[in-house]
């Protein structure tokens, strides 16, 4: 082994530096799953009747369905009946107002990931909603947002207070029977965020949401809505990190974004999920369900995202490009180490006329990882002059990775335009040598080369996320070098 | 379901004393095979776009006719129309039966074609149990096909006039055929094949074609494959290629007719140096389905390939395009480009395409391009601001995408027939001049 190949390798080792767990007592629902612990969820959550009706139906589909296979993954598969589908801090009763009446213990959390959830709310005007497990606890700059009209709050509180939004948008974007994972969220979600922009607001603030996965065990299902009314506009900020843990941990998520007439929505995520060890034992599993729809005209949805965490990602945020003129976007960065595995890509469904979409995916593959774009582009016969540019790259470093890209393009309308193209390639020895020998260090190097590979999708961060989305790049890839 | 009974029509084929055992059992493995996966539908991924129903309901029969004297003769008159003159060396293949009207000497200059009876080694480690698990179609052709036909060129020869397999399909009830080809090339030897594809029959037929290849050290193959069939014909086929150190496969694919053709390509680059290049173009027009389906293997150390299809799709056509490159991990230097353009000239044509990388090393450098729309409303307007009228300026424009993948194919008499052949279907074809 050359000298520079074992201090690289030395660097690839890197322990995760966020693995911990806070000490908060959990209330568990026995792990395991039917109808009962369904009912139990809802009746926990105080659901109104439609959906709790809602979620059985959802269960009682998704005991029909099979696990998919089709994703270039492999794990050992899950115990359903294992995993407990219910985990809520004890002391609930008494939620917390303001961030000073949180549990200290939480707010440690928050610093020890380097998150001052106060100071970055107040310096970056972000209002943080924080899951901390499955129940939301502290939610900040209400008042302000309140002043705007818009709501801001998690999933449970919505329905108490939206019963009306939730029954008319939940499931009309990704419904029940949409797939395996998200039919298991609709039956069993624990909470998540809601958003409603009324009409002709522009939200004052970014949205920001820390999720953060702390009780083994507990298999965390999100659902997060947001509604963009007419003519409104939000930028939304999700983040993740997870404490180690030895056991695969399961997270299936849904999200579902509905863009009316003129509406915008920006929807960013750092994902950064315990991946596991250098010998791919432990590691967060996440299947998540994400897709938007521009319902309205003009509208427009724009998903960003950097994926460096998860044993397994298997996600793929699409666009239904319904109204006429509206714009769907991808823009993804995908960095997969050690043993991790990504299936990632993106649907651009076209159905309104003049549609347009842009796809750039960056894949990233080191050790003996295994990274895959996987999209569709697919052009109705209604969408005249429809529009599509995709674009993915990806990087292998070293020769143990695998890189694949499997892209599906459909069109059936003789106006639209579609462009695809891919290419797959390592750090060339050229560029390398022109760096080394004007004094940069072999990973300074692959770092400069690696953001400079990504740029494209960092430029479309809100810009303190394209700075943490650089420093998570390096700390995750540094030094694999072939 | 079907009134013709596979099993039966199988059972009663092998009844003949002059099979020999090898060929017997593949024959029976293949059988086995088949009835185990049955036809592919559409569940499967490599089957999302194209549904075999009319094939599986259009009760084609497979058993084995003899050539009559009536089919000879209209045979000789099919190949007046063909491609190559009579000099050329030919064989003729009709309803998957080698026909005596074949002009090609048995024996000539270490080229020489027999019927496979007996195992070949370098060609029987090409299909087993995975090929036919693989391609369920290559398990039917190869339990029904009546004569494996074998072509071989030995060590150190190069023979620069092309060979000219023709496949006609005649018979006036629905037939299918199973033609099968096996190549053999020489180490160092070089060999050009045009392998056509023709129908005087109006009668819906099925060709379900395997051609297996094996090629040595430093050998060249060029094969072109022309299908010029009426609107009602079926098409399948597989090509199934292995290529050893430095050696070179150029294939060419021309698809013009037929109502829904499915082409599989599967190519294994297996030794250091191996290369291939697949150019492809095809007109589907008129409620024509062309599937072309592709697979290259880089297996080995500085494998490159090149791909390119190019496809026109017209008025209710469809065509699907998946082309697959694998680069496994020793195959440290790999070079693999891929492109696949198409024209959807048709409010109601579709396409559909799937370009696949698969890369397990990272020494390499591969790419992939498609792009689908219709024509360049600047380069149109550019010809009509010269005073060329605007049907004439898309029939021009047309006619020189599908001409880029033409200009590749290394016989000129091939080039020439497809050249006229997709210009004949073009508007104001006739206008063009000496353009052609």
């Amino acid at each position: 082994m050359r000298t520079e190949d074992k201090e690289f390798s030395d660097l690839v080792k890197q322990k995760y530096q966020h693995g911990f767990v806070t000490d908060i007592e959990q209330e568990l629902v026995p792990p395991g799953l039917d109808e009962d612990v369904v009912r139990l969820i809802s009746k926990k959550k105080g659901e109104p009747l439609f959906l709790t009706n809602w979620r059985l139906k959802a269960y009682r589909h998704w005991l029909t369905m099979d696990e998919p296979t089709w994703a270039h993954v492999k794990y050992t598969p899950i115990d359903y009946q294992s995993i407990s589908y219910f985990a809520a801090p004890k002391n609930l009763d008494d939620a917390p107002k303001s961030l000073d009446e949180v549990d200290p213990a939480l707010l440690e959390t928050y610093d020890k990931l380097g998150i001052p959830l106060h100071e970055r709310a107040r310096l970056a005007g972000v209002a943080v909603d924080a899951v901390f497990d499955s129940v939301s606890v502290a939610t900040t700059f209400k008042e302000k947002l309140g002043e705007a009209g818009v709501v801001f709050c998690s999933f449970s509180e919505a329905v108490k207070t939206h019963p009306e939004l939730i029954e008319k948008y939940l499931g009309s974007v990704v419904p029940q029977r949409d797939n395996f994972f998200a039919a298991l969220n609709s039956a069993v979600f624990s909470d998540g965020s809601f958003v409603y922009i009324p009409k002709g607001v522009r939200c004052p603030m970014e949205l920001s949401t820390y999720f953060r996965i702390n009780a083994a065990n507990t298999g965390q299902f999100e659902r997060t809505l947001i509604i963009a009314d007419e003519g409104s506009h939000v930028s939304y900020l999700e983040g993740c990190t997870a404490p180690m843990r030895d056991e695969n941990q399961l997270h299936a998520a849904v999200v579902e974004l509905v863009a009316l007439e003129d509406a915008e929505i920006k929807y960013s995520t750092v994902q950064n999920w315990y991946p596991g060890d250098e010998n791919g034992v432990g590691g967060i599993y996440n299947f998540v369900t994400k897709r938007g729809d521009c319902r309205g005209a003009n509208s427009k949805i724009s998903w960003t995202q950097v994926e460096t965490g998860s044993a397994i990602t298997w996600k793929y945020p699409s666009c239904i490009l319904r109204g006429e003129n509206s714009i769907g976007e991808f823009y993804s960065v995908a960095l997969a180490n050690n043993y991790q595995q990504a299936d990632t890509g993106t649907k651009m469904v076209h159905i309104g006329a003049n549609t347009r979409s842009t796809i750039i995916s960056k894949g990233i593959s080191a050790g003996n990882a295994e990274n895959s774009y996987r999209g569709l582009v697919r052009i109705m016969p209604t969408a005249h002059g429809a529009r599509n540019y995709t674009q993915c790259d990806s990087l292998l470093i070293g020769d143990q990775c695998g890189a694949h890209t499997f892209p599906a393009v459909e069109s059936r309308n003789r106006n639209a335009q579609i462009e695809h193209e891919a290419t797959t390639s390592k750090i060339s020895d050229d560029q390398l040598f022109y760096c080394r020998q004007r004094g940069l260090s072999e990973e300074d190097t692959v770092n400069m080369i690696v953001n400079g590979f990504c740029r494209d999708v960092f430029k479309k961060l809100p810009m303190e996320f394209a700075v943490e989305a650089q420093a998570l790049l390096n700390v995750s890839l540094e030094g694999a070098v072939g | 379901m079907s009134t013709i009974n596979l099993q039966e029509v199988f059972d009663a084929s092998l009844d003949q004393p002059d099979i020999s055992a090898a060929s017997r059992s593949l024959r029976n493995e293949a059988m086995v095979s088949f009835n185990e996966t049955g036809f592919p539908s559409r569940k499967h991924e490599n089957w999302r776009y194209t549904d075999l129903k009319p094939i599986v309901s259009g009760e084609f029969d497979p058993s084995p006719q003899p050539i009559n004297s009536q089919q000879e003769k209209k045979a000789s008159q099919d190949i007046e129309k063909s491609i190559l003159d009579s000099k050329a060396l030919r064989l003729v293949f009709i309803n998957g039966q080698l026909s005596t009207n074949n002009t090609f000497p048995n024996e000539l200059n270490g080229l020489s074609i027999s019927k496979k009876t007996e195992s070949y080694k370098s060609i029987d480690v090409l299909q087993g149990k995975e090929l036919f698990k693989d391609y369920p179609l290559a398990a039917l052709n190869t339990a029904f096909s009546q004569r494996e036909t074998l072509i071989t060129l030995d060590e150190g020869i190069q023979i620069t006039k092309p060979l000219h397999l023709i496949h006609i399909n005649s018979g006036t009830e629905p037939r299918a055929i199973h033609p099968k080809i096996a190549i053999d090339i020489g180490t160092e030897s070089e060999l050009t094949i045009v392998q056509h594809f023709i129908s005087s029959n109006p009668e819906p037929g099925w060709t379900n074609s395997v051609t297996l290849i094996n090629q040595n050290k430093g050998s060249l193959l060029k094969l072109y494959r022309f299908q010029e069939y009426p609107h009602e014909q079926f098409h399948t086929e597989l090509l199934k290629s292995r290529l050893g150190n430095n050696a070179e496969l150029k294939l060419g694919y021309v698809d013009l007719g037929g109502k829904l053709v499915r082409n599989d390509v599967h190519i294994d680059l297996a030794e250091p140096g191996a290369a291939c290049s697949i150019d492809g173009v095809f007109l589907a027009i008129n409620g024509q389905h062309i599937d072309n389906h592709t697979l290259i293997e880089h297996s080995a150390p500085r494998t490159t390939s090149q791909e390119s299809f190019r496809g026109i799709i017209g008025e209710h056509g469809r065509g699907v395009f998946k082309g697959k490159v694998v680069v496994h991990r020793d195959a440290q230097g790999a070079d693999a480009q891929q492109s696949s353009d198409n024209l959807l000239l048709s409010e109601h044509g579709e396409i559909d395409a799937k370009p696949e990388l698969e890369i397990y090393t990272d020494d390499v450098k591969c790419s992939h391009g498609t792009t689908v729309g219709e024509l360049n409303l600047e380069q149109l307007f550019y010809l009509c601001s010269r005073g060329i009228d605007e049907t004439t300026a898309k029939g021009l424009l047309t006619f020189a995408f599908a001409n880029t993948i033409l200009q590749r194919i290394e016989v000129p008499e091939v080039r020439k027939r497809a050249a006229s052949s997709i210009a004949g279907e073009l508007p104001d074809h006739q206008n063009w001049g000496g353009l052609l």
